[in-house]
């Protein structure tokens, strides 16, 4: 008399149930090891890689995929006729660079500004811009749609409003750090003063 | 960093008058200061001109629910007794079409017009300088 089917049922119940504990014991160590916090933002459960995207520098050398790969990188967004609040975040940036340059010499940190607002921010404009706040960083610019499809991969909302002259752009403030592999890592929000932002910096690149 | 002088005119008083510097053809600036009612009523500013600017505005950069925007706001409200900050990241003037460009020696030169209970219009001068910076 062989099996009965309620008996090969409850067998492959029980090595159902045997496997998904070994996988939750397996994973247990890293499940119960704490994720450093930070003070201004979030760092993903999971690094998320990024669909294709192409962009150009104020160098007008490719900006894509591939440029995020090697170093840390930071990516905001804005556009150069912002003049409060972009060159704000510019030179907390610059500042918090220049320290985590002097003090963890092995790590590389790339800042980027891509601009929401290719119609007045060409390569050339950016270089002006940028290069007057703070040389080391890059501008990035490109085609509405090449623009429009890496800021919706990132989740980021912007919207351009008139105004009697002009137009400014409501857009969302985070910005974004990416690791070595060139994937999402972290967000922050670049309001925070800068004393905490370093702080999440130096938790990041000490620990991972 | 160079800082300008306390002034102070009667009730309004105004410190720390900065224009943050900016690449060559920027067409607007943000201006920062410092504004304290030592009086005993609100005052409400209500104009700013400048010799260096065609066009000021006052503006409001606030973020919500994550979102970054600019406003335009008709009137500044100087509680009584209190301080009032514009600063990078908040509330700032907004400088719009230089007449000229401006060079980080330069002395801009900004009129500021309000009103006190609502009667007084009152002009009062004060200078600007040019520098760098987030705070």
């Amino acid at each position: 008399m062989g099996m009965s089917k309620r008996n090969i049922i409850f067998v492959f119940l029980v090595l159902f149930g045997m496997t998904g504990l070994f996988a939750y014991f397996q994973s247990l160590p890293s499940l119960l090891q704490k994720k450093p916090t930070l003070l201004t933002g979030k760092i993903l459960t999971r690094p998320m890689e990024l669909d294709n995207f192409e962009l150009i520098d104020q160098y007008n050398q490719t900006f894509n995929n591939e440029s995020l790969e090697g170093n840390w990188t930071i990516i905001f967004f804005g556009y150069t006729n912002c003049p409060d609040v972009c060159p704000t975040t510019i030179y907390k940036l610059a500042e918090i660079k220049n320290e985590i340059v002097k003090d963890l010499p092995s790590k590389n940190l790339d800042t980027v500004l891509v601009t929401l607002d290719p119609d007045r921010d060409t390569p050339e404009r950016l270089d002006e811009y940028i290069g007057y706040f703070d040389e080391g960083m890059l501008g990035v610019t490109g085609t509405y749609k090449n623009i429009q499809s890496f800021a919706s991969n990132l989740s980021v909302f912007y919207q351009r409003i008139n105004k009697d002259e002009g137009y400014d752009f409501n857009h969302t403030a985070s910005i974004f750090v990416f690791n070595q592999d060139g994937s999402l890592f972290a967000t922050m929000s670049p309001a925070n003063p800068v004393s905490e932002l370093k702080d999440d910096f130096y938790t990041i690149l000490n620990n991972f | 960093m160079v800082s300008f002088g306390h002034k102070s005119y009667a009730e309004l008083e105004v410190d720390d008058a900065w224009i943050r510097s900016g690449p060559p053809n920027s067409k607007t600036f943000a201006g920062y200061l410092k504004f304290t009612n030592t009086s005993s009523t609100e005052i409400f500013i209500k104009e700013l001109k400048s010799n260096a600017f065609e066009k000021i505005e006052m503006h409001s950069s606030f973020a919500e629910g994550g979102i970054s925007s600019m406003k335009k706001l008709n009137a500044l409200e100087i509680p009584a007794h209190s301080a009032f900050n514009l600063e990078p990241g908040g509330y700032h003037l907004m400088l719009m079409k230089p007449k000229k460009e401006i060079k980080e020696t330069d002395l801009v030169e900004l009129m500021i017009y309000f009103d006190a209970q609502g009667i007084i219009k009152i002009l009062r001068r004060d200078a600007m300088v040019l520098r760098n910076g987030y705070e």
